[in-house]
């Protein structure tokens, strides 16, 4: 018998699960679902542990997800009342009266190999007539016009280059994947967890203590506790590294409140006092939220600059959330994954809180250990979700770091605090001629970084000299071409709101 | 908008230095660009016209017809390399993609499944570049993406003197001043880390805003400045390059050929314009005469040039001040992977993306930026060249010796996870595909210890037989394609 061979008929590994939001059940209908063969799988859950569920607002990475699941788009949309979303619309964030949007698409068309912004840059810098950089984006153009329709892949022209993600209620697709998993077999037991037992020599978590006495044993451990961070944190004491120097928000104020006006199919955040405001259109209600640091403002002033702002009638009381930027240094210790938040917390400044989860469990598919677990696919894993939280903090510190805005303390801090070196050359890198530092491996590529740059107000002293090439009798039509483009397609597409009417709306409910 | 760069002085004699004037002349139209022609020959950079896909970028960026090129040039087109005699039976090193990815599951994962089995074949037949060459046919990449020539990429077997001579020609076009002359010495300015003037043997001195220093290993203007080297000898301890040419005497393959020996290699490129064979072989396991007596023995002609002395590393910082070193100049390695165009194509490429201002020290971050992007690619050439060496069975003590060298902590890295379970880790900048890297370790005898959990969800009869049915279907669209020799002969006849 050959070593492959043994290894097909090696027993199951037991998986347990603990925890069941968003992180938990998503890990549960993975494993199910891709590796029947490799693991069972058991959820444990309590409704004494609540659910954050913040991370309504996803990026398009999670349409893969569902797809690999085999999850139809129009049942899952029904399901989790979810709207599409387009982008990003940020406001106030450099100065207080900006706006632009960080949408899913490119903006503009290359020229000869060499990238948009370049000519934009010189068309800015010699006065012809530039317009806006969202003015050569599809997503923007959709946006502005509360615009929606799926993009056809056949012709990949400017006009139809674009992606989308979805806004939806993250319980009601926690609920969604609870009821997939245990068709496909995933066994779930509703307990409190008193204890967790270990084994003496190594360490490795053997089992779940639950409240009535009894236990569930397992060979590998998940961790979706949340904050918690029951096993990893708790149990195994990794260390927590804290970013919260360069993402001083701790805490957020959330409440839902009846949608007034179009159903807009992108998220908002508005920069505010001490923070920002998330704006979440779903289908049944508006997510509204004031992410904001304690250190800079009371509770009850965040409480009521919160009310005072959102547009429709409140459906629930305003909710406390605490957190810390930041993570564990590792993510997999031992024989325990934290996955979600009990790994880590970045404010869903860019909508990444189900993203990571998403990372974590691909990789863990891909790494998925045999017993007992080893060192190589432990320090993959580790090295992997370095990389993609490192990636995301940047880029959102970005967000703060870049600003005008002298305002308040708290904008005072943030603008003039030192940020991570891996940042601060990407930002002196685009500040010189307009560079993006690319990677292949992470969130965030090119035109998201442009997108922020310039909505930010940073902007490049000069240009890529190769955009000399095309003259400016040239390139002034080409420019204008490019926007009138845009702008027509958007113009000729079906509005949002009656789209998902049309095609995707819940079903069941009463509003 | 700061001053642009309007002077450049472009310093050697070969390809590289051809290749860097004529591009600069043609992409930034308002610089002056003079070739200072040093008349010195560098073996390294200047023998083997191997070129990967990213030559074709580079006659993008110049405006140079590839047909026409090819033919006036009298080259080839050029699939992958054969490499031979490293581990029990060949294997090519092809561009493009091998096999496709069945539910999800990377195709790589799938065929070491199926453990060779003997009905599935080998992992090149799933390869389109592979499969072409075997059988000296040529097509070129589909953009349909139904089409099994989709997955098909495809550079250039350059007939360097030819070629040479044609970016010449182009570049004198373009406005390229051209002086022959030996750089005897440099000014410097002040600090230290600029060049004022060269001054030549003739007593000539020259200024410019930019000087290129693309005269291969001696890299002789850019010494001029610090410098700071990084020793590969030990990762790669081939030092000595001999080459041996032959007239044409039959169509060119559309492929080149790598061939293990007792002490180095012989790596054999053809080309309507001749054959060039280039011997690497470690001065301290074989003496000059043996190893001329190699070169006959094995390809019967006689080797044109003493040994080039080759020092394996590269220069931390290709670009300091006015002076930047590109190609061979700056990353000095042995080509069995066809890496040398293609570092000259790249350091082009980025050199013209990153033009500096007139004053080039005003734009520090970029010059930092160059180098490090540079430095990483040149360090993942220096790990792919060295996978045959780590991984050879080979019994010579001069292969063993070379198969306990150093390995970065990279490419340590990569392996133990590769062997342990056949997963291949993305890197930020990397010279070659993937797929280069699985069908080097693959045919170089890696066997993961693990299969892919993700396997498990396809049946193994069912991924056979999907495997089967691949390599099938690839094999019928090969039958129907012209051979190279058509190929090459339609375009000489200008039809093509």
């Amino acid at each position: 018998m050959t070593a492959l061979d043994q290894h097909r008929h090696a027993p199951r590994l037991r998986v347990v699960v603990v925890g069941g939001g968003t992180a938990g059940w998503m890990t549960a209908a993975a494993l199910a679902r891709l590796l029947p063969t490799r693991c069972s799988v058991h959820l444990v859950e309590s409704d004494a542990i609540g659910i954050v569920g913040v991370g309504e607002a996803t990026i398009p990475h999670i349409r893969a997800f569902n797809e690999r699941l085999g999850i139809d788009e129009a049942d899952f949309m029904a399901a989790t009342r979810a709207t599409f979303k387009l982008g990003i619309e940020f406001m106030d964030w450099a100065r207080i009266g900006d706006r632009y949007m960080h949408p899913f698409c490119r903006f503009g068309q290359d020229i000869g190999g060499v990238g948009f912004q370049h000519f934009w840059n010189r068309a800015r810098q010699q006065g012809l007539g530039a317009g806006d950089f969202g003015d050569y984006a599809i997503g923007v153009a959709m946006s502005r016009r509360s615009r929606f329709a799926s993009p056809v892949k056949q012709h990949p022209g400017i006009t139809s280059a674009y992606s989308y993600a979805y806004q939806f209620d993250a319980s009601l697709f926690a609920r969604y994947l609870r009821h997939y998993s245990q068709d496909l077999g995933v066994c779930r037991t509703e307990a409190r967890i008193v204890g967790v037992s270990q084994d003496a020599v190594n360490g490795d978590v053997t089992g779940l203590k639950l409240e009535d006495g009894s236990t569930i044993e397992g060979d590998l451990f998940i961790d979706c506790s949340g904050f918690r961070s029951l096993l990893v944190g708790e149990t195994l004491g990794e260390p927590f590294e804290d970013w919260s120097c360069w993402l001083p928000c701790d805490r957020a104020i959330a409440m839902p409140c009846r949608t007034e006006g179009s159903i807009t199919p992108y998220t908002s955040a508005t920069a505010m006092g001490a923070g920002w405001r998330w704006r979440i259109p779903l289908q049944h209600r508006t997510g509204n939220g004031y992410v904001h640091a304690s250190a800079f403002i009371d509770e009850q002033t965040a409480i009521d600059a919160l009310v005072g702002a959102v547009e429709g009638e409140s459906i629930a009381s305003p909710r406390v959330l605490r957190f810390q930027a930041g993570m564990r240094r590792r993510s997999w210790v031992r024989n325990c994954v934290a996955v979600g938040l009990a790994s880590g917390f970045l404010e869903p400044l860019e909508s990444t809180s189900i993203y990571l989860i998403q990372v974590a469990i691909t990789t863990l598919l891909e790494l998925f250990p045999e017993t007992p677990v080893t060192d190589i696919d432990r320090d993959e894993f580790n090295r992997t979700m370095t990389v993609e939280y490192e990636r995301i903090r940047d880029f959102l510190i970005l967000h703060y770091h870049a600003t005008e805005r002298d305002d308040t303390p708290f904008w005072n801090y943030v603008r003039t605090m030192s940020v991570p070196d891996s940042l601060a050359e990407k930002i002196a890198l685009f500040r010189a001629r307009g560079r993006v530092e690319t990677y292949a491996r992470g969130l965030f590529l090119e035109p998201s970084w442009l997108a922020i740059y310039h909505g930010q107000r940073v902007l490049a002293e000069d240009y890529d000299p190769r955009a000399d090439i095309v003259p400016a009798d040239r390139l002034v039509p080409a420019l204008k071409r490019m926007r009138t483009e845009i702008a027509a397609a958007a113009h000729a597409m079906p509005d949002h709101e009656a789209y998902i009417a049309t095609h995707f709306a819940m079903t069941g409910v009463d509003l | 908008m700061s001053a642009r760069v309007h002077s450049v002085l472009v310093v050697g004699s070969g390809v590289a230095a051809r290749m860097a004037a004529v591009a600069i002349a043609r992409r930034l139209p308002r610089v002056a660009v003079t070739h200072i022609n040093t008349r010195e020959g560098d073996l390294l950079e200047d023998s083997l016209g191997a070129a990967r896909p990213s030559i074709r970028t580079f006659h993008d960026i110049v405006g140079i017809d590839e047909a026409e090129i090819i033919r006036h040039t009298r080259g080839a087109y050029r699939l992958g390399t054969s490499v031979q005699g490293w581990s029990n039976c060949a294997y090519f090193r092809g561009h493009g993609m091998y096999g496709e990815p069945l539910g999800g599951v990377s195709f790589h994962q799938l065929w070491l499944r199926a453990g060779e089995a003997v009905k599935v074949g080998p992992y090149d037949a799933f390869c389109v570049a592979a499969a072409l060459a075997s059988r000296a046919r040529f097509a070129l990449p589909s953009p349909d993406p139904a089409s099994p020539f989709a997955a098909l990429d495809y550079g250039l077997q350059l007939n360097l003197p030819a070629y040479t001579h044609a970016l010449q020609m182009l570049g004198r076009a373009a406005g390229v001043q051209e002086m022959a002359g030996h750089i005897e010495t440099a000014e410097r300015s002040a600090d230290g880390t600029s060049i004022t003037s060269l001054r030549l043997a003739d007593g000539h001195r020259l200024t410019a805003d930019l000087i290129v220093d693309a005269s291969g290993c001696s890299a002789v203007a850019r010494r001029q400045l610090p410098s700071t080297w990084v020793d590969w000898s030990t990762h790669l301890p081939i030092n000595r390059l001999i080459v041996a040419r032959e007239s044409p005497d039959r169509v060119p393959p559309p492929s080149d050929r790598l061939v293990a020996l007792p002490v180095g290699w012989r790596y054999e490129a053809r080309t309507l314009g001749g054959t060039v064979h280039l011997f690497g072989y470690a001065s301290h396991h074989l003496s000059e005469t043996e190893a001329h007596r190699a070169v006959h023995a094995d390809t019967g002609c006689e080797a044109d040039n003493p040994p080039f002395v080759l020092r394996q590393g590269r220069l931390t910082e290709p670009w300091i001040g006015n002076c930047v070193a590109i190609g061979a100049a700056a990353v000095s390695i042995e080509p069995t992977a066809a890496t040398g165009v293609h570092l000259v194509c790249r350091h082009i490429e980025r050199l013209i993306a990153h033009w500096p201002g007139r004053d080039c020290t005003a734009t520090p971050v970029e010059v930092a930026f160059f180098n490090r992007r540079v430095g990483l690619e040149a360090e993942r050439i220096r790990d792919f060249t060295q996978l045959p060496y780590l991984l050879t069975q080979r019994p010579e003590a001069f292969w063993r010796n070379a198969a306990n060298g150093p390995v970065s902590q990279e490419l340590a890295r990569d392996l133990a996870l590769f062997r342990e379970r056949g997963r291949l880790v993305t890197h930020d900048e990397d010279a070659f595909e993937r797929d280069e890297w699985l069908a080097s370790l693959i045919g170089l005898g890696v066997r993961p210890r693990r299969t892919d959990p993700l396997a498990d969800a396809i049946p193994p009869n069912l991924a056979e037989q999907r495997l089967v049915e691949a390599a099938a279907r690839l094999g019928r669209a090969v039958d129907e394609t012209p051979t190279h020799a058509q190929w090459l002969q339609r375009l000489v006849a200008g039809t093509q």
